[in-house]
């Protein structure tokens, strides 16, 4: 029952006015309240803030220190007040919610702190009101982040009886951890870049041949770039692998999202070896080799911040995606209102909805 | 009151002075204090409306459907008849209900029962309030209530109550009646001590 509905008590007794003349019975005696005081006013002195409220608001709830005669343990004699050494900015809202039965979480104080002085006085934290509890659960969230980092920066000491798999999949995740670590880390970080400056210096043309015309590079020295691109691809497999070995839920490494980039990264290759020299798939494997690109995004496993970048794309995906949408709506409205606009004129370019789509994109785009 | 949109009306009303209430209710002026915090705490405004009062009261008797005996309740509370118990109303008929004498509290119940206020309970608003009662308690009695048992105990009510046998029950016959019933005046001392 609501803090301030037990003042309406009385009214709640006196309405049983009405079913007493049709009674067929007498009716019980109403219980009486043993301890029945006179509302007297106390005075809780927090850290030398007086603060003053009447028993009965105290009274509402029980269940806590200030409701509970736990709180006679902080009586003091001699002042005639209620002494505690806590934070008297907390008690406010502390005291609050007696007043009004709702508990709000200021913004400017520290999660830690609010929950501390929530447990001393018994409070449980679920009941924050809405308005306040979206707030005080992201910052709960932030803090035991923070916490869960803290503690894998201290772990320095080796736990005690990891296997070969265990301590092969913590040095692929964390690669502070031993030396070992340190240089698989850095030895794919480096044939990461060479794979994706290979692919980069394939396309440039290089110096010809006096009867010849500029050739790309990749043609020019085939053999060359090809030995490289082998040498990246097996040292990504490898990795690939050990990866799948070490991982302790094999399943759900292989649905991650730094594996499925691996996988991409390293098919093409296969995929060409396997190919034969058929025209017609020759086209497709050109376009695979697109793909190869694809290992620049294995650099987010080294770093920190592109990670970031993911998350935060992951996080407002039902905004990027509503945004997406909204465009197509547009650009099929205004696709459609050109093309029956120009249907007349017989030189006109938009044949179709389809074919007036190109020049809305541009047009909305800006690019003109 | 609270307009369509959901916005606060800045309607405040105030009661008259302490001392005035005094004399008018049998309450000390330390009971009528406690009686205004509590009164103010849950209506800001100063005046209490009727879906303010079904939800105070549907609070209290949470089993059942406690809503229509509300209703007959605030049309009670509300002698001004504007849809709005003040302060002064709750203080006044809180007084005569816990305060008054025997004849006054019965005078009290009568007006409650008559529904159109006309000085006479027919059957039709006996049975009206009696289903509201009986809608109050809910479905989860021990023993539970047949579904005739608001019209049985019409009946008895009626047969008890109306001497004359002309279908209404007057405010005389009211009064002799529980008068001189042991057990309702028995049950009317129960409001001796609260508050």
């Amino acid at each position: 029952m609501a803090a301030g509905v037990a003042a309406w008590l009385p009214f709640a007794r006196a309405a049983a006015i009405g079913w007493m003349p049709v009674a067929n019975l007498p009716m019980p005696v109403a219980p009486t309240e043993k301890n029945k005081r006179q509302d007297e006013l106390i005075v809780l002195n927090v850290s030398g803030r007086r603060f003053q409220t009447w028993r009965n608001t105290l009274d509402r709830y029980p269940d806590t220190l200030l409701g509970s005669s736990e709180k006679e343990f902080f009586y003091n004699e001699d002042t005639k007040e209620y002494f505690f050494d806590r934070d008297p900015d907390v008690f406010r809202s502390v005291l609050n919610f007696y007043r009004t039965g709702k508990l709000h979480y200021p913004r400017y104080e520290c999660i830690s702190s609010y929950d501390e002085e929530l447990a001393f006085f018994g409070i449980v934290p679920e009941i924050i009101g809405d308005c306040c509890y979206e707030e005080y659960k992201d910052r709960k969230r932030e803090n035991a982040e923070r916490l869960m980092d803290d503690q894998e920066d201290n772990k320095d000491a080796k736990l005690p009886n990891m296997t070969f798999r265990e301590t092969m999949w913590r040095a692929f995740e964390n690669p502070h951890t031993s030396t070992m670590a340190l240089v698989f880390y850095y030895v794919t970080g480096f044939f990461i870049a060479v794979s994706v400056m290979t692919n980069v210096v394939e396309t440039v043309p290089c110096g010809s041949s006096p009867n010849m015309k500029e050739v790309p590079c990749g043609e020019r020295y085939t053999v060359a770039f090809f030995c490289m691109d082998t040498a990246c691809v097996m040292i990504f497999t490898v990795e690939y692998l050990m990866r799948l070995f070490a991982a302790p839920n094999r399943y759900r490494f292989m649905r991650s999202v730094m594996s499925i980039i691996d996988v991409v990264a390293i098919l093409p290759y296969y995929i060409g070896l396997v190919m034969t020299d058929n025209e017609d798939v020759s086209g497709a494997f050109v376009t695979l080799r697109v793909f190869r690109v694809f290992r620049i995004f294995k650099f987010s496993r080294h770093s920190q911040g592109l990670r970031i970048l993911g998350y935060t794309l992951k996080s407002c995906a039902s905004e990027l995606g509503f945004l997406l949408f909204s465009l197509t709506m547009a650009i099929i409205i205004f696709a459609t209102v050109m093309f029956y606009a120009e249907k007349g004129s017989t030189s006109s370019k938009f044949t179709s909805i389809p074919a007036s789509f190109w020049y809305t994109i541009v047009t909305m785009t800006t690019l003109g | 009151s609270i307009t369509d949109e959901g916005e606060l009306s800045t309607v405040c009303y105030r009661p008259e002075g302490l001392d005035s209430l005094v004399q008018q209710t049998k309450f000390s002026k330390k009971e009528l204090q406690v009686l205004y915090r509590g009164f103010k705490n849950e209506c800001p405004s100063g005046v209490v409306n009727e879906d303010a009062f079904k939800s105070i009261y549907s609070k209290f008797f949470p089993q059942g459907d406690s809503s229509m005996y509300a209703h007959f309740l605030f049309e009670a509370f509300d002698t001004t008849n504007n849809g709005l118990v003040s302060f002064e109303d709750f203080a006044v008929s809180l007084s005569i209900i816990l305060r008054g004498s025997i004849t006054d509290k019965l005078n009290w119940a009568f007006n409650l029962y008559d529904l159109n206020k006309d000085g006479c309970i027919t059957k039709e608003e006996m049975t009206d309030i009696m289903q509201s009662i009986y809608n109050m308690m809910g479905k989860h009695t021990y023993p539970s209530m047949r579904v005739s048992a608001p019209k049985e105990h019409v009946d008895c009510f009626f047969q008890k109550m109306d001497k004359n046998q002309d279908g209404v029950v007057t405010i005389e016959e009211f009064l002799e009646t529980c008068q001189k019933d042991e057990n309702i005046m028995h049950s009317m001392h129960l409001f001796d001590n609260v508050i």
